[in-house]
C-alpha cells in the first residue's frame, strides 16, 4: 500500500492543502455553499472582488446560457470593502482555509488604499488583484490590457503589503505573457490566469442583446482552451507561480492546467452546475496521482511534453 | 438544502409543449414550503446546457414530487424526452417560500401559464392546512388548452375562474376586471383578503396595481435566468424599491423568489 500523495503546494508565503479553490466572484455570499461542501477542505478561498465603495453593479438580465458556459455581466456588484470586512470576513474566518481577498480599484490608489487596509486586518493569506474585469467599463479590463499600467499598479501595492500578492489578467489582449511579465516584474508574487474572455448573445427574436450590459465575460468549459493556452504561454515567460482558472469542470480538467504549468486552480462557473465539484476535483486529483503512481502533485506542474 | 439523484417516476405531455414530471423524493416532499423551487440537472456527462433549471414544485403526493414545465428552450426540451426510471440531480428546497397571516379570510391565487405550478403548491398546502380560509383560483392561458391545473384546484377544494385568451394575451384585461369585482364583493362583506400570484409581468404588474389599489397585502412569485439558484452569485437579481423609495437589486433566488408585489419594480 502506497502512502497517499501530496496534494499541498505553495503560492508565495501561502501554504494550500491542495490546489484547488474558487474562482473570485462565484461566491458573493458564502452561507448556502458552506451548507453542501466542507469549506475546510479547500486549498483557499477567494472572494468576490472587492470595491472601494459600495456598488449596485450592472442591471438585470446579467446572465445568460452559452453553449456549454455561460455569458454573464453583474458588474462587480459589492457591499463595499469596510461592510465586507465586518459582515462578511468573520464568516470565511472559521474554516481552517487561508482566504485571498480579491481587489478591484477604480484607480491606482484605490488598489494601494484597500491594500494598506488589509495590513490591519486579521485572517487574510493573501491578494487578488483584479486588473481584468471585462464588466467594468470605467476601469477594469483597461488596467490589465497595459504592459506599464499593469506594473505600476502591482508595484504600488507591493510596496504597502507584505501579504502574498496575485495578479489576475484578462486573455483579452494579444500577447499575454507580455502582461505577465510586467506584473512578475512589478513584484507579483503569483499570477492568475484567466479573467473572462469578453463574449456577446443576441435574442433573435427580440434583436435584443441577451445581458443588459450588451457584452459579458464568458466561462464554463466553452473557454477553457484559452485559459489552458494562456497558462502555457505566460509559464514560459515569468518564474513566479501561475493559478490556472477558466473552463475548469472536471479533474481531468484541472490537470490540463497543471501540466500546461499552473501550480494551482480555481474553479468557477463549474460550481453553479455542480456544487460538489471543487470537492470532486481534490479526490479525483488523488485518485490520478496514486493510478498514475506520483507522490507529489507539484512534480506535474508544466510537465508538458511537445516534442 | 440538499442535493440528491432522483428517479423520474413519470414526464408526460399534459398540453402542447407543456409536461407534468414526477420524481421520488421523500425528504424534499416532506419539506419543502408551498413557494419555494428546485433546480435540476440533467445526469448527463455533457456541459451542454450548461446550468441548473429552476422549477417550482406543483404538487407532492407521498413521496413523489411534480413539477410543470413549458419546452422554452434546449434544456426543457431534453428534459421532455425524458423517461420514467432515468435519473435527474435535485438541489432544493431553495429560496422562501410564500407567507401567510392567521386572520385571512379568503386566499386569491392567480396562476397564468405554468406560473399555475407555483400557487398549486399553495392550494396544496392551504387543503391540508387551512380549509377555514375560502380559496380562490384565477387561471390564465393564451388559448383554452393550456389553462392548466384547473381540476387540481377543484380537488384541493378551490374555487376556478379560468379565463383564457385566442392564441393571445386579451385574457388579461378581463381577469383583471373580474378580479376587482372579486375583491370589491369581499370588502363588503368586511372579509380580509390576500393575494398570491405567478405568471407574465405584465399580469403581475397588473394584479399588483388592483392589491395596491384596494389595500390588498399580494406576494408574487418571480422568474429570472438562474445561475447558482444559492445567492451566491449575484445572477438573479431584478429592481426593487426599498423602505425609503430608493432602488436595490435583490436576488430572487435567495431573497425570493417570493416577494411583496408593492416592492417589484416591474419594468
Amino acid at each position: 500500500m502506497k502512502n497517499t500523495p501530496n496534494l499541498s503546494t505553495t503560492i508565495g508565503k501561502i501554504r494550500l492543502k491542495n490546489p484547488v479553490m474558487p474562482a473570485s466572484g462565484v461566491f458573493a455570499f458564502w452561507e448556502d455553499i458552506a451548507k453542501l461542501i466542507d469549506l475546510s477542505r479547500l486549498g483557499a478561498l477567494v472572494t468576490k472582488s472587492l470595491r472601494a465603495k459600495p456598488n449596485p453593479g450592472n442591471p438585470p438580465p446579467r446572465v445568460a446560457e452559452i453553449p456549454a458556459g455561460i455569458l454573464a455581466s453583474v458588474g462587480i456588484q459589492s457591499i463595499g470593502f469596510d461592510a465586507f470586512i465586518e459582515s462578511e470576513l468573520p464568516f470565511l474566518r472559521r474554516f481552517n482555509t487561508p482566504i485571498i481577498v480579491s481587489l478591484a480599484g477604480e484607480s491606482v490608489e484605490e488598489f494601494v488604499e484597500m491594500a494598506k487596509k488589509l495590513n490591519s486586518v486579521n485572517g487574510v493569506a493573501g491578494i487578488e488583484l483584479n486588473l481584468s474585469c471585462p464588466n467594468v467599463k470605467k476601469f477594469g479590463m483597461h488596467f490589465g490590457r497595459d504592459p506599464e499600467m499593469t506594473k505600476e499598479i502591482v508595484s504600488k501595492v507591493r510596496a504597502v503589503t507584505n501579504l502574498t500578492l496575485i495578479a489576475k489578467l484578462t486573455p483579452n489582449v494579444t500577447s499575454i505573457a507580455e502582461i505577465a511579465k510586467a506584473a512578475e516584474e512589478g513584484g507579483a508574487d503569483a499570477l492568475t490566469l484567466i479573467n473572462s474572455p469578453l463574449g456577446m448573445a443576441i435574442d433573435v427574436e427580440t434583436w435584443r442583446p441577451k445581458l443588459a450590459n450588451i457584452t459579458g465575460g464568458m466561462s464554463g468549459p466553452a473557454i477553457r482552451p484559452i485559459g489552458v493556452r494562456a497558462v502555457w504561454e505566460s509559464s514560459k515567460a515569468v518564474n513566479i507561480p501561475i493559478i490556472g482558472v477558466g473552463g475548469i469542470a472536471s479533474t481531468s480538467d484541472a490537470l490540463e492546467y497543471i501540466i500546461a504549468g499552473a501550480r494551482a486552480v480555481q474553479v468557477g462557473a463549474a460550481n453553479f452546475h455542480n456544487p460538489y465539484v471543487m470537492i470532486e476535483i481534490i479526490e479525483g486529483l488523488q485518485d490520478y496521482l496514486i493510478r498514475k503512481g506520483i507522490d507529489d502533485i507539484n512534480k506535474l506542474v508544466g510537465c508538458l511534453i511537445t516534442q | 438544502m440538499y442535493r440528491f439523484l432522483a428517479e423520474i417516476l413519470s414526464n408526460e405531455c399534459v398540453a402542447k409543449e407543456h409536461y407534468k414530471l414526477a420524481f421520488k423524493a421523500p425528504q424534499l416532499a416532506r419539506e419543502a414550503r408551498a413557494g419555494q423551487f428546485i433546480t435540476i440537472r440533467y445526469v448527463s456527462e455533457s456541459f451542454d446546457p450548461f446550468l441548473r433549471r429552476p422549477f417550482s414544485i406543483y404538487r407532492v403526493d407521498g413521496d413523489r414530487v411534480e413539477i410543470l414545465y413549458k419546452v422554452v428552450g434546449r434544456g426543457t426540451a431534453l428534459m421532455s424526452r425524458m423517461r420514467a426510471g432515468e435519473m435527474i440531480d435535485v438541489l432544493g428546497p431553495l429560496g422562501n417560500g410564500f407567507w401567510l397571516k392567521d386572520d385571512v379570510d379568503v386566499v386569491i391565487l392567480v396562476g397564468e401559464g405554468v406560473g399555475v405550478a407555483t400557487v398549486m403548491h399553495l392550494a396544496q398546502d392551504l387543503y391540508e392546512k387551512r380549509k377555514d380560509i375560502e380559496r380562490v383560483a384565477f387561471v390564465g392561458a393564451k388559448s383554452p388548452d393550456l389553462l392548466l391545473g384547473t381540476q387540481d384546484f377543484k380537488r384541493f377544494g378551490v374555487e376556478v375562474e379560468a379565463l383564457a385568451g385566442n392564441d393571445d394575451w386579451s385574457y388579461q384585461p378581463a381577469l383583471v376586471a373580474l378580479l376587482s369585482r372579486r375583491i370589491e364583493g369581499y370588502r363588503r362583506n368586511g372579509k380580509v383578503v390576500a393575494i398570491y400570484a405567478c405568471g407574465s409581468n405584465h399580469l403581475l404588474s397588473d394584479v399588483s396595481n388592483i392589491a395596491a389599489r384596494y389595500g390588498v397585502p399580494c406576494q408574487v412569485s418571480l422568474y429570472t435566468n438562474m445561475a447558482c439558484g444559492i445567492g451566491a452569485c449575484l445572477c438573479c437579481v431584478r429592481k426593487f424599491r426599498d423602505a425609503t423609495g430608493g432602488i436595490v437589486y435583490k436576488r430572487v433566488c435567495k431573497d425570493g423568489p417570493v416577494f411583496e408585489a408593492k416592492e417589484v419594480v416591474w419594468f
